[in-house]
C-alpha cells in the first residue's frame, strides 16, 4: 500500500478484491448448497452479485463525495448523527467480529481437509477440538496486530484470482458438458435460492473495504467509483463460474457428504493434491480474513472511542509496540468467544444480517444527505435516484427478514440474536449519554428501593409471617443482602455530595481566603 | 498520633481528608461485598439453568417458574454488580 495520496485505480481496485476475495468462498457455499439451493446456487449468487452492485452504487457516490477514513460509519454518522451513527457503527463493528470468527472456524475446517489425506485419526481430533484451536489462531494473530506486524499483502490477492482462475479452466477441461445449468424447476424452489442468495451474500460485500483504502487515492472523486463498480460486475462471473465448477465437477452420489465443495470439487478435478493445495490457500485466506476483521475492528472501535461512544481506554497506544494494544486485545478476546460458538450456519447469517442492516443505513444516509446538503460536491451521482436507494434499502431488509418468514431455523436464531445485540446498543448509548455519576444515583435509588423490599420481606419471613420469595434462600442470608443493599444504595445515591467533597479537597476551597493584608 | 500531625498542618484540610479517606474505604468495602453477593447470585442462576448438581430437584424448583427464578436472579445479580463496582471504582479513582 503506497503511502499518502498516490493510490492509482489499480490499487484500489486490488484492495476491492482484497477485502472481497477471502475465505467467506471455502465456508458459505457448503450450507447453502446442502441445505439451501442445491445446484441452484449458480443462480443464487448471480442475483446476490447484481444486488450488491445496486448498493455500491450508493456507496459510490457517498465514496467519492466523503474519501475519509471510516467508511460507512462517516456517511451515517454526516446523516443521521448521535444514536444513529452509535447502532450502525456497532453493527459495522460487530459484522467484523462476526466475519473474524467464521474465517477461524473455517481455519480449522480447512485444516481439518488437509489432514483427512494424510491422517484421518488427526482429521477427527482437530474437528473435535476446533475450539482450542480457534483460540491460539485468534490468540496469535491478535498478538501479530498488537506488535503491528503486517500478515498479507495485495500480491496474495493476485495468487488467488490466478488459483481460482486456474480450478476454473480445470474443471472446463475436466468435463463441464455434462453440465445441466439452472435446473428446471427450481431444485428446491425458489424459497431456497432466495435463502442461500442472502446466505452467500458476504462472499460479495467485501468489496466495501475499497471506501476505506480509497481515502488515500490520488483522484478519490474519480477512481473510487470506478473501482467499486469494477470490482462487484467482476465477482459476477467469478463466483458463478467458481460455483458452477464446484457444483458440475461433484457427482450427486459424492454431494451426501458434508464437506467443504470448493475442496471436494478440487479433488475431483486436480486428485489429492489440488484438494490439499486449495486448502491452503483456503488456510491463508481465512488468516488474511482474520487480520483483515482485526484491524478493521480495531480502526471502527478507535473511531467510536473518539467521539465518545466507546471507553476511551481503546485509543490507548502501546508504549511498547506504538499499537492500539487495548483495541486488539478487546477484538480479538470477542472474536475467540464468537469462534468458540462454532455454529457456521449462525455465524453466516449474523455476519450477512450485520452487514445488510449497515447497508440499508448507507442507502438511507444517501437520501438524506441529498435532502440535507443538496450543494454538496458529488462527483458521481446513482443513477435513476431515488429508485436505487429505495430498492437498494427495500432489498436489504428483505434480505434480512425473508429467510426467517422462509423457516429457515439458523436465519431465526441470527436475527432474534441481532434484535437482542440491537437492544442492547440502545441501552448502552442510553446509559452512555446519562453519564455515570446519574446512573450511579438510579442504580443507588434502585439499590435502596429493592434493598428495603428484601429486608421487610426477609424479616417477615423469618417470623413466619409470609412465605419465603426464594424457598431455597436462607432468609438471614436474604436479609444480609438487603442491609447490603440499602448501605451500598445509599452510597451511590450519595455519589454527587462525595465527588462535590473531593473536587473542594482538591481545590483548597475550605481553607479560608487570604486576608487582603496578607496577599500584600 | 493522628491529632499531632493535624496541629502541626492545616487543621480544616487534613480533617476533611482524612473524613473522605475512611468514607472511601467503607465504600470499597461495601461495594467489594455487594459485588461479591451479586456475582454469587448470578452464578446461582446459571447453576439453576443448567441444572449443575441437579439443584433443581434438590431444591424442588417447579418447572413452570425456573425461568421466573432463572431471570429475576441473573437481572439483580448483574444490576447490583454494576453498583458494587461503581463503589469499587470510585475507591480505585481516589487511590489511583
Amino acid at each position: 500500500m503506497k503511502k499518502g495520496k498516490q493510490l492509482k485505480l489499480f490499487d484500489i481496485v486490488i484492495s476491492g478484491f482484497s477485502g472481497a476475495i477471502g475465505f467467506e468462498i471455502f465456508i458459505l457455499l457448503n450450507y447453502a448448497y446442502f441445505h439451501l439451493a442445491g445446484p441452484d446456487i449458480v443462480l443464487a449468487l448471480a442475483l446476490g452479485g447484481v444486488i450488491n452492485l445496486l448498493i455500491m452504487l450508493s456507496y459510490s457516490e457517498l465514496g467519492a463525495a466523503m474519501p475519509l477514513v471510516g467508511g460507512e460509519y462517516i456517511y451515517i454518522k454526516a446523516a443521521y448523527g448521535g444514536s444513529v451513527g452509535f447502532v450502525f457503527g456497532f453493527f459495522r463493528w460487530l459484522a467484523a467480529i462476526f466475519a473474524a470468527a467464521l474465517a477461524a472456524v473455517a481455519f480449522v475446517l480447512q485444516l481439518a481437509f488437509v489432514f483427512s489425506a494424510i491422517s484421518p485419526n488427526i482429521q477427527t481430533m482437530i474437528l473435535n477440538q476446533s475450539w482450542i484451536l480457534c483460540i491460539i489462531i485468534i490468540a496469535a494473530l491478535g498478538a501479530l496486530e498488537v506488535r503491528g506486524s503486517k500478515t498479507f499483502g495485495g500480491l496474495v490477492v493476485i495468487a488467488f484470482i490466478l488459483l481460482f482462475a486456474g480450478f476454473i479452466i480445470g474443471g472446463f477441461v475436466h468435463g463441464i458438458g455434462q453440465v445441466r445449468l439452472f435446473s428446471t424447476p427450481l431444485s428446491k424452489g425458489a424459497a431456497g435460492v432466495f435463502a442461500a442468495m442472502v446466505y452467500v451474500f458476504p462472499m460479495f460485500i467485501g468489496a466495501r473495504a475499497l471506501v476505506i483504502g480509497g481515502s488515500g487515492a490520488a483522484k478519490p472523486e474519480r477512481d473510487i467509483p470506478r473501482a467499486l463498480i469494477l470490482t462487484s460486475i467482476f465477482l459476477i462471473p467469478f463466483y458463478v463460474l467458481l460455483a458452477l465448477v464446484s457444483v458440475v465437477t461433484v457427482t450427486p452420489k459424492e454431494l451426501t457428504q458434508q464437506i467443504s465443495l470448493l475442496n471436494f470439487a478440487a479433488n475431483s478435478i486436480f486428485g489429492s493434491y489440488g484438494g490439499i493445495a486449495l486448502s491452503i490457500a483456503g488456510m491463508v485466506a481465512c488468516l488474511s480474513s482474520i487480520g483483515t476483521a482485526l484491524s478493521v475492528q480495531s480502526s471502527i472501535a478507535r473511531g467510536m472511542s473518539r467521539d465518545g461512544y466507546f471507553p476511551k481506554v481503546l485509543q490507548s497506544v502501546s508504549s511498547r509496540f506504538g499499537t492500539f494494544h487495548v483495541a486488539a486485545i478487546v477484538g480479538s478476546l470477542a472474536i475467540m468467544a464468537l469462534s468458540v460458538f462454532g455454529a457456521i450456519p449462525f455465524l453466516g447469517y449474523a455476519a450477512s444480517f450485520g452487514s445488510l442492516f449497515v447497508f440499508a443505513g448507507v442507502n438511507l444516509s444517501l437520501m438524506r444527505l441529498r435532502k440535507t446538503r443538496p450543494h454538496m460536491n458529488r462527483p458521481f451521482k446513482t443513477p435513476l435516484y431515488p429508485i436505487t436507494p429505495i430498492l437498494a434499502v427495500a432489498l436489504c431488509l428483505g434480505m434480512i427478514v425473508g429467510p426467517v418468514l422462509l423457516g429457515d431455523g439458523n436465519a431465526a436464531d441470527a436475527l432474534t440474536s441481532a434484535i437482542g445485540i440491537t437492544a442492547i446498543v440502545f441501552s448502552s448509548y442510553y446509559l452512555r449519554m446519562v453519564g455515570r455519576f446519574r446512573l450511579q444515583i438510579a442504580l443507588g435509588g434502585m439499590g435502596i428501593a429493592m434493598g428495603v423490599s428484601i429486608v421487610v420481606v426477609s424479616i417477615s419471613a423469618l417470623l413466619d409471617l409470609v412465605t419465603p420469595l426464594f424457598h431455597f434462600i436462607p432468609s438471614y442470608l436474604l436479609l444480609l443482602f438487603g442491609l447490603v443493599l440499602v448501605v451500598t444504595g445509599y452510597f451511590n445515591f450519595n455519589t454527587q455530595k462525595k465527588q462535590a467533597g473531593k473536587k473542594t479537597i482538591e481545590t483548597g476551597a475550605t481553607r479560608q481566603p487570604p486576608s487582603p493584608n496578607e496577599s500584600t | 498520633m493522628r491529632t499531632k500531625v493535624r496541629r502541626k498542618t492545616n487543621l480544616v484540610w487534613d480533617n476533611d481528608c482524612y473524613l473522605i479517606y475512611k468514607k472511601v474505604t467503607i465504600r470499597f468495602l461495601f461495594g467489594a461485598i455487594q459485588a461479591l453477593l451479586a456475582l454469587s447470585v448470578v452464578f446461582l442462576s446459571l447453576l439453576l439453568e443448567f441444572n449443575l448438581f441437579d439443584l433443581q430437584s434438590l431444591w424442588n424448583i417447579p418447572p413452570a417458574g425456573l425461568d421466573f427464578y432463572v431471570s429475576f436472579l441473573m437481572i439483580l445479580g448483574i444490576v447490583f454488580f454494576v453498583g458494587g463496582a461503581f463503589l469499587v471504582y470510585d475507591w480505585w479513582e481516589s487511590i489511583s
